[in-house]
This record gives C-alpha cells, structure tokens and sequence, in this order.
C-alpha cells in the first residue's frame, strides 16, 4: 500500500495543472490506449506527449505495461481520489461550522439591540 | 527530463475556497472567530458537537487547541499555529488534528499539517468573510497555487463518473 504523503500530492497536482495531460487521462479514461493512439489527436510530437506520460506516471495517475514493443497505458484513479476526498471532507467540515458561525453573529446582534433598547 | 523536473518543482495544491457575507462588522466578526468562549458556542460542524476546551494563543507563533466532542463521546481536536494576525482583517494558521484529543493539554498530531487563510473584508456595516484552506502548511505553496486547481479536480472528478 502506497502511502500518500506530500510529496505524492504534490507530483498529483503539479501533474493535473497542466491541459495536455488532463486530456490524456480523460481519453485514457474511456480505456488503455498505447502512445501513438493516445499521442493522435494532440498537436505535438510523440516524444512530447512520452514525456507528459512520463510526469502522469510519476504522479501515478497512469500505469504502464510493456507488452513486447508496445506500452498500453492505463488510468490509475487512486491519487486523484485522495485528493478529492479531502476536498470533500472539509467542504463539509467548515460548511457547518461557517453555518453556526453566521447563525451565532446573528444571536449577537439581537441581544446587543434589545440590551439597547432596554436602556 | 529538465521540463519534468520543472513541472515537479511547482506543485498546485488542493485548495478549497468559502466565502460567506456576515451580517456584523469586520471587528465583531473577527473577534467571534478568535475569542475562546465565542468560539465553544458556534463552532459545530455537525449537529449536536460540543467544544468542551478552546485556547487561543492570538499572536504570531502563538498556538490554538479546539476540542471538539460528538454525541457519541469522540473527540475530534484541532490544533495550529498562527503565522499572521492581523485585527479585524487576516489570520494566518496551520491547522492539525490530535490523533486522540481527549486530554485537556496539547497531545501528540497527526502531522497532515494544512493552512488556513481567512480574511474579513468590510462591505459597510457587513463582513464579506474569505476562507482559504489549502493542503499543504507551507507559505510558498500557498503562494504558488494556481486557483484553477479546484477547478480541475471537479472537471476530472465528473468526467470518472461518466
């Protein structure tokens, strides 16, 4: 089992911020594909899309096979599933949090107004 | 492989950003936000959440413990240390969990250390208020995060779910 520090993260995200590689794993999403299939609707060499496989591979967000002379190519979700989880669980986190937070203000506001009223 | 090392040498984070408009002045607002007392009546991020202990060192290097207790007797502690402060506008502060949190002092963490940015901006009589909460503790990624990130993992995120 792969532990996800930050250095993992960190080779995920730097991986997605780019618009070429997002694309190879959205086709690679639709299956495994070998480079040339994959490199075919980009307009750029096969040597320039090898080496954004190479960052995804590194960030583990695709796996390599060598079957003989071809490389098929596949997605690997896992890195990108943890960094959406942590997403998620603090959305979640501060949503109810901000929620009593506004709710509290609010209670503030009215005591401070009747204890005006009151004077 | 020098274009690769680049591209692993600025690294986006996973960043999430809420803003909220308060109905309450910046200095209200702030003050609710980092006072100990105000703090164990709002902060509930599920229903029934109790704050049993809160501390607020409010200073830079200063630290923060909030414990939090759920109805069924887990204790989920906070704990950071504020990198920036200042009154009624910004606060800057790690954030971390205690890996058991059920003691009154400050207990040994689980070491995901993240950051958070929050920023109180007066609109009149009201606050828009900004959170930044980003993965990783350091001001430099911080800075280098491009916002589009979030972004990017939604878009992905839906495309898997096709």
């Amino acid at each position: 089992m792969v532990e996800y520090g930050s250095k993992v993260l960190d080779r995920t995200f730097g991986a997605l911020a780019d618009p070429t590689r997002r694309r190879i794993l959205a086709q690679l999403a639709e299956g495994a594909e070998c480079v040339t299939n994959l490199a075919r609707p980009h307009a750029m060499s096969l040597a320039a899309v090898s080496k954004h496989l190479i960052v995804l591979e590194r960030a583990g967000l695709v796996k390599r096979r060598r079957d003989g002379r071809v490389h098929s190519l596949a997605l690997a979700a896992k890195p990108m599933q943890e960094a959406q989880a942590w997403l998620d669980r603090y959305r979640k986190f501060w949503e109810g949090n901000l929620d009593q937070f506004e709710k509290y203000l609010d209670q503030l506001r009215e005591k401070e107004s009747k204890h005006d009223d009151d004077k | 492989m020098t274009t690769i090392n680049n591209e692993v040498q600025k690294p986006d984070d996973a960043t999430l950003i809420l803003r909220r408009v308060l109905n309450a002045t910046p200095e209200r607002a702030f003050k609710a936000w980092t006072s100990p007392e105000h703090i164990q009546q709002w902060m509930r991020p599920e229903p029934g959440m109790v704050v049993p202990l809160a501390r607020m060192d409010l200073r830079v290097g200063g630290k923060f413990r909030i414990q939090m207790k759920n109805p069924d007797g887990e204790y989920f502690t906070a704990v950071g240390e504020f990198r920036e402060v200042q009154p009624a506008e910004r606060l800057v502060y790690t954030w971390d969990w205690e890996k058991d949190g059920s003691g009154t002092e400050f207990g040994e963490v689980e070491g995901k250390t993240s950051l958070i940015t929050v920023e109180f901006l007066k609109m009149g009589h009201r606050t828009e208020f900004v959170m930044t909460h980003t993965r990783f503790a350091s001001v430099e990624s911080r800075d280098n995060h491009a916002k589009g990130w979030a972004t990017a993992v939604d878009n992905f995120a839906t495309f898997m779910e096709r």
